[in-house]
């Protein structure tokens, strides 16, 4: 009985010594977890951590007129690697480093051996390696060979591949337009159309689960987007990029000629107020390119192109007519105690205001203003009058950071109105616009008096589908009398025909606009000043087509004035505007046409490509029922199209043709060509006959 | 000792009640821990939230508590078979009418509420074995007594592996500790884990070694019973070693088995063959075991259960994303709750989800993320003292039945604890059963309420 009870005591004791035993083994357990590989588990634990991170959706591209890409975002990929990721044991590693090596070191490292490259893996690996940079950028295709190398191929979770996708912003045309695109980047102010249509241009983002493999850095978990994104969408613009280019290349012509500090080139198309171009270009160490966007950015003292307000504003209010007397006193008189000189001596006194508008007289223009609106003590009717004009505002033109029009108020303290402030405003000064309003308020004027709103983007897409469209807008119908606006066309027009421009007058077409030179940066004492050469116009006169606007800051050479240095630029683009144009086409073949007998033109060829050429710029061209090609000959107001026969005895007379189609009659008879020069055919000699093969050699100027 | 428990033979063993109110105070912050995420949109109080549904049972175990005090104790000794049957009833209706729950037919679906009847069949097998074995008439020694003491715990074990709930099964082990108590010769326990101990390491080890081991050992045994033991010893070792290192396996084995012969044919001559007679054939099964598990590994047993002994025995041919997943996480809130832990609802970890079921069988990671490695050491400490504490109560009882159902309660408590905090770090294999008191679910709340609840009840009568 004595041993039956010891035995029972045993039993209980081994029964709470296994529950000690236990308890002690949990606690070592424990203890060996949370303390002597705690920070092990504490590191994994961390790396494992996720968190959302927000991707970038695609962002839409801005289309020219034409749906040419100027913006767009190229796709591309960096590659990092996984070295220790779940999946790639040592022995899956060991098996594959050698040829991954191989492929890395032929295929992305050329200046690493393949024992570097394994050696560097080996590193990385050994360094516990999450996220090593593979190669920073790739593209498409080369992502595609990489995804098939040895190891990445098992993706992910075994092989280690990472693939984190970026996008780059590309211009396709470089430096057309920049400034006008803009830019939206991170810590920089957003300009430009990408600056006011960013929400429509950026879509989306989406959002992916990312996991901390080390301080800061996250890797994608797996290649399952949580939440896609939605993609940004596209806008069209109305910019059209031969124009653009065509605007681009005759401001930077003529900055470098008056080697100036900046300037801009604005063409508007009357009608609509879609802006066709648009230009900024400025002095920088890698010659003139586009860095401000002067015409949209910036408000300037306009100078004298102001003057067309200002004597608007006269005749609107019915103070003074074309006709109205005024005297010049010879180009200077005073306001209280400030001299105003006309800028070039012209020793006229009284004339009408049509002539001191012609010659841009100070003089004429600030005492018409100064005298009828003083007379009636009413400064606050020429204001009245800018603000008719939308001068006193923005244009509302959906670029970002369009700059605001300073007009001063004789009521408010702080503009500093006094008794010279109306004079010097109605000739430019103490008053400021930008380029993009100047040009908005003379486009009004060649549109009989209906403003439109400046506009940039004509349409949203989205993956290809019209979202939203942009019509034309009218600001103002009518911002003016009708006989205003008559009267300021016509004056407009005499400053070409016998005033400030008439240097630039046209015999292709009449355009009429505006001179302006405007001072800037003076200081009377070291008598120095800097100028702002402007010319507003339009054309053709008659039935306006387009408006443009030139500015010039700072010329330093070879002419300051409006009519010299900026009036140039407004013809450059005016004639090839004229050229480029179809709808001008007509009315060029009624004036001297001859170009079929012109040196730079083909004047015999294919048929087929004359008849596109001809349906292209409607002419009234008859072309002969057969035969493939044709000469073309100019009579006194047509064209006429000869079907070109071909002898066969005798070597095809390629004359006057394209290399394309002069080699391709050559060769097809069999004759082998020699060439020389370029342009079209001028001169065909047969220099040998070496059995049957003919040499011809063609001279092309 | 004895005064001690004569001064306190009225009083209410509040001990117990403490432990039992730490543990389930404990789970409720846990749970609300597990299932906090937090964001500011979360609601404490969704039907479907499992913080909300604990916290009703938690009104619900305190009620149940206080009325298994009411109830005098030999009602539950009375109706100890009534209701088991009830519970065993239970068990067989829910394999018929049950709802199905990641493959398992193990509940019953009550308006919102989840009912698990092998939670309360627990308290059934407890009440009626220990009944069962405080007849006096009863004797372990006899295998028709031992049978049906024996079919008591098999039978709701085998319907709960019908459903199939292994977890919950293997559980029911537990009480072959009342077993052990009444009589029960520890052989079989010393047998049973000998042979755990030889499958895990058939698995884990390389064949030959199993067998050069198991032969090591015979010869060794024999070895012992000649003089100079040290020296023979030495050699052996040298030699096996030897093998091992050439590489020549079942040579070696080969060598040891015939040096046995030699011996047997000495340990005759000394009238030892009995010693002989023994080794050898519990050599030659365990040879024969260890071939036999791998291949039961192979061929009985399921993928999944596979799997779970693999992530025990062999992680590393486990896939992390897949079977070791969850040992893997858990792992990791643990460790990464470092010595302190990370304060409450501060756990990272846990508030993302990263574990699986950890307001049920893995909310000891919770505990280990956010209240570290003392959090979890004051978990492990309070189990070990109510279980000593329960062992000690069953000591005093004053009647059989009563010990006898102590020595049940502690045996359920004590496996439940073992495993569902070993599981939690791979110490044994993933057994989805829950830590008493202390996870998610009502059943387990309730059942394991109710069967403490008796217990102390019947503590007040010792």
């Amino acid at each position: 009985m004595k041993e039956k009870k010891s035995e029972l005591l045993l039993r209980v004791y081994i029964l709470f010594f296994t529950v000690l035993a236990v308890a002690i083994v949990l606690f070592l357990k424990t203890a060996q977890i949370a303390i002597v590989e705690g920070d092990r588990w504490s590191a994994k634990g961390d790396s494992l951590y996720l968190k959302y991170v927000s991707i970038e959706a695609d962002r839409g591209n801005i289309l020219s007129e034409d749906s040419r890409l100027m913006a767009t975002s190229i796709p591309f990929f960096e590659i990092r690697m996984d070295l220790n990721c779940d999946g790639l044991t040592d022995e899956l590693f060991n098996q594959h480093i050698d040829s991954l090596s191989y492929y890395l070191s032929r295929l992305v490292y050329q200046d690493q051996s393949k024992e570097q490259v394994k050696q560097r893996l080996k590193a990385e690996r050994k360094r516990g390696s999450r996220y090593m940079l593979v190669k920073r950028k790739v593209n498409y295709e080369e992502l595609e060979k990489i995804k098939k190398f040895p190891l990445f191929r098992l993706g992910r979770n075994t092989g280690g591949l990472i693939v984190v996708r970026k996008s780059q912003r590309q211009m396709p045309f470089k430096s057309l337009a920049n400034r006008t695109i803009g830019k939206v980047g991170e810590g920089a102010k957003p300009v430009g159309l990408e600056g006011y249509f960013d929400s429509t241009l950026s879509g989306e983002a989406g959002k992916k689960l990312m996991q901390r493999v080390a301080y800061n850095t996250y890797i994608p978990v797996n290649n399952l987007t949580e939440i896609e994104p939605k993609s940004g969408a596209d806008i069209q613009t109305t910019i059209n990029l031969d124009m653009q280019d065509i605007a681009h290349n005759s401001l930077k012509d003529a900055l470098k000629h008056h080697n100036a500090q900046f300037g801009t080139a604005i063409i508007m198309e009357v009608e609509t107020g879609a802006i066709k171009a648009i230009a900024n270009l400025g002095k920088s160490k890698y010659g003139y390119v586009e860095d401000t966007n002067h015409a949209i950015g910036e408000a300037f003292e306009p100078g004298s192109t102001f003057k067309l307000p200002s004597i608007m504003a006269l005749m609107d209010d019915g103070l003074a007519g074309p006709n109205t007397k005024v005297n010049l006193e010879n180009g200077q008189t005073r306001f209280y105690d400030r001299y105003m000189r006309d800028s070039h001596f012209h020793g006229l006194d009284e004339v009408n205001m049509e002539k001191a508008f012609e010659i841009s007289s100070n003089v004429g223009i600030a005492k018409l203003v100064n005298q009828l609106y003083r007379r009636q003590n009413n400064s606050r009717g020429y204001l009245r009058k800018l603000r008719q004009f939308h001068l006193d505002r923005k244009t509302g033109i959906e670029v970002m950071g369009e700059a605001d029009a300073f007009v001063k108020n004789p009521d408010r303290k702080e503009d500093n109105w006094s008794g010279i402030t109306l004079p010097w405003m109605s000739i430019g000064y103490e008053v400021e616009v930008t380029a993009i309003q100047m040009l908005n308020f003379y486009n009004a004027v060649a549109n009989d008096g209906k403003m439109m709103k400046p506009y940039l983007v004509s349409k949203v897409f989205h993956e290809g589908e019209l979202v939203k469209e942009f019509k034309p807008r009218v600001l103002n119908n009518q911002i003016a009398k009708e006989s205003t606006i008559e009267h300021a066309q016509t004056l407009l027009e005499n400053v070409v025909v016998r005033g400030t421009a008439k240097r630039l007058k046209s015999n292709q077409y009449d355009f009429a606009g505006k001179t302006g030179t405007a001072w800037f940066d003076y200081d009377i004492e070291a008598q120095t000043k800097k100028y702002r050469a402007s010319f507003i116009g339009y054309f053709p006169a008659d039935k306006p087509k387009y408006s443009i606007m030139v500015l010039i800051s700072d010329p330093k050479q070879n002419g300051f004035y409006g009519g010299a240095v900026a009036g140039p630029v407004f013809r450059s683009i005016a004639d090839q505007l004229h050229a480029y144009d179809t709808d001008f086409a007509k009315s060029f073949t009624k004036a001297e046409s001859n170009w079929a007998n012109s040196e730079k033109v083909f004047n015999s060829g294919y048929k087929s490509d004359f008849k596109k050429l001809n349906d292209t710029l409607g002419f009234e061209m008859n072309f002969p029922p057969t035969g493939n090609w044709v000469n073309i000959e100019s009579e006194a107001h047509s064209l006429i199209a000869e079907r070109i026969a071909f002898n066969k005895s005798k070597l095809p007379d390629v004359v006057g043709m394209g290399l394309r189609d002069a080699i391709y009659i050559l060769e097809n008879v069999g004759a082998h060509v020699e060439l020389s020069g370029s342009g079209k055919v001028k001169e065909q000699t047969i220099r040998k006959k070496e059995g049957l093969q003919t040499i011809v050699e063609l001279k092309l100027e | 000792m004895s005064r001690y428990v004569s001064n306190n033979t009225t009083k209410v063993d509040w001990v117990i009640i403490a432990l039992y109110a730490s543990l389930v105070l404990i789970g409720w912050l846990m749970i609300y821990a597990s299932v906090y995420d937090g964001s500011d949109s979360f609601s404490y109080f969704s039907f479907q939230n499992p913080f909300s549904k604990q916290s009703i049972f938690l009104i619900i175990a305190i009620a149940v508590f206080v009325g298994t005090q009411l109830i005098p104790w030999e009602f539950w000794r009375n109706f100890s078979f009534p209701i088991f049957f009830l519970t065993t009833l239970l068990l067989i209706l829910v394999l018929l009418f049950g709802s199905t729950i990641k493959g398992s037919t193990s509940w019953f679906q009550i308006a919102g509420f989840s009912f698990q009847p092998s939670e309360f069949a627990k308290l059934g097998t407890c009440l009626a074995l220990s009944n069962y074995l405080s007849s006096f008439k009863v004797n372990l020694k006899n295998i028709r007594h031992l049978m049906l003491a024996s079919g008591i715990i098999f039978l709701p074990l085998l319907l709960i592996l019908l459903q199939p709930d292994a977890g919950s099964a293997i559980s029911f082990i537990a009480f072959s500790v009342v077993l052990y108590r009444n009589g029960l010769s520890p052989l079989i326990f010393i047998l049973a884990a000998s042979l755990i101990l030889l499958f895990a390491l058939s698995l884990v080890s390389f064949y030959w070694f199993v067998i050069l081991g198991l032969s090591s050992i015979g010869l060794g045994i024999f070895l012992f019973q000649f003089k100079k033991q040290s020296y023979s010893i030495v050699a052996l070792i040298l030699i096996t070693a030897l093998g091992v290192f050439l590489g020549l396996y079942w040579q070696t084995a080969v060598l040891h088995a015939l040096c046995m012969i030699v011996l047997s044919f000495f340990l005759w001559k000394k009238r030892r063959a009995k010693l002989a007679a023994i080794i050898w054939p519990i050599m030659i099964l365990s040879m024969g075991f260890s071939y036999f598990s791998s291949f039961a590994f192979n061929n009985l047993l399921k993928p999944h259960q596979q799997d779970r002994v693999n992530v025990w025995l062999r992680p590393e041919l486990c896939d992390p994303k897949g079977s070791l997943y969850n040992i893997i996480y858990s792992k990791m809130a643990i460790g990464s709750g470092g010595i302190k832990g990370k304060g409450f609802l501060q756990g990272d970890m846990t508030q993302l989800n990263y574990v699986p079921e950890q307001t049920t069988d893995f909310i000891f990671s919770t505990i280990g993320e956010e209240q570290g490695f003392i959090g979890c050491l004051g978990v492990i400490l309070l189990f070990t003292m109510l279980l000593i504490r329960i062992l000690r109560n069953a000591e005093y009882m004053k009647s059989a039945f009563a010990r006898n159902y102590a020595y049940g309660v502690a045996g359920i408590i004590f496996i439940h604890f073992f495993i569902n905090i070993g599981m939690t770090m791979n110490l044994v294999p993933v057994i989805g059963i829950p830590l008493p008191f202390i996870s998610a679910g009502g059943s387990s709340l309730l059942g394991f309420t109710f069967m403490l609840g008796i217990m102390v009840k019947m503590t007040h009568q010792k």
